[in-house]
């Protein structure tokens, strides 16, 4: 009974920033201090693992991309008539799609960083949502794709437009299983201004695969 | 005569801070998707050779402005952000010549 009282007791007196207060059911102030300004300049935004794997994957990608270009310069003709096929009205839109959930995750981390957990939450979700926009509407490509019969092993051009965007397309569904897990620890609280690792890592590994699309999209369906 | 007790109305760092975050979020989200429509139509309606270093040029920036201003690389050590910058002006260099050399 003791103890219940000078616990309440602590809580009441504990001061709190207003910033941390919030009527969010669950969510609890963070306990670690604000980094200073030196420590947010220099740090790479979230955990420095996802940014190795970042990097790694960027790098496959780049290899993959420079390989389609080389290798279209020694089938010119088959590279245009089979790119002519693909359906680049549905890859511009699939672009539109995946930089506005750039954006979502984008506002997101801004939310966060300001402790507007409810926002943070609300942009997290309108982000999964563009995302599965993306993927279902690849998933009608890919399906069209093979009523025309592109297949892996029919030429060249086949085998590097379906290997990238079936790459990427896993991607997008790992980046959609992280922010799941992101949302759901929002939820829970687990998020505040001073303590958000988590955001920033899933927004930095939304924004690689965004920039990746950027680049096949240009690289695949609008360059001949 | 006592005063009556003032009670704060000023608003916190972050209700100041949103419009200002917001705002710079939704012109780099209005040019990515400028610079996406412009370089589609641009190639798809004039299939010309000269199109592709602008496509290009629109790719490079639209990379750089997402690297910069949604990853956040613009207020981090230098090296993290020439790093990104120097795989996106690679790729786009790399591609550029494939494509433009004969």
């Amino acid at each position: 009974m003791h103890t219940h009282a000078m616990t309440a007791n602590a809580i009441v007196s504990t001061p709190v920033r207003r910033e941390e207060r919030t009527a969010f059911p669950g969510e609890r102030a963070a306990s670690k201090p604000a980094p200073s300004l030196r420590e947010v300049r220099s740090a790479l935004p979230g955990d420095l693992a996802v940014w190795i794997f970042i990097f790694a994957e960027l790098l496959v990608f780049g290899v993959l991309f420079v390989a389609y270009a080389l290798a279209r310069r020694s089938h010119v003709e088959l590279f245009n008539s089979e790119q002519a096929l693909l359906d680049r009205q549905g890859g511009l839109i699939n672009t539109l799609v995946l930089i506005s959930s750039s954006f979502c995750i984008a506002c997101a981390g801004a939310a966060i960083r300001i402790n507007r957990v409810r926002a943070c939450i609300a942009w997290l979700c309108g982000a999964w949502a563009l995302g599965a926009i993306f993927l279902t509407l690849k998933a009608m490509e890919f399906s069209h794709d093979a009523d025309i019969g592109m297949h892996l092993s029919r030429n060249l051009f086949d085998m590097f437009y379906l290997s990238l965007t079936f790459f990427h397309f896993m991607h997008v569904l790992m980046a959609m299983v992280i922010v799941s897990v992101v949302i759901r620890n929002a939820w829970l609280g687990r998020y505040s201004a001073a303590s958000h690792a988590g955001v920033e890592t899933a927004s930095s590994y939304w924004h690689m695969v965004d920039l990746v699309w950027i680049i096949l999209f240009v690289l695949v369906y609008v360059l001949h | 005569m006592a005063q009556p007790e003032r009670i704060s109305q000023a608003p916190v760092s972050g209700q100041r801070a949103w419009p200002v975050l917001a705002q710079r979020l939704l012109l780099v989200w209005s040019a990515l998707l400028l610079l996406t429509l412009l370089s589609y139509y641009g190639l798809v309606r004039f299939p010309e050779r000269t199109f592709v270093p602008l496509v290009l040029v629109a790719m490079w920036l639209k990379g750089q402005l997402l690297v910069d201003h949604f990853m956040g690389l613009r207020k981090v050590r230098r090296f993290w952000r020439a790093l990104m910058a120097l795989y996106v002006l690679g790729v786009t260099v790399a591609i550029g010549l494939a494509f433009l050399l004969d």
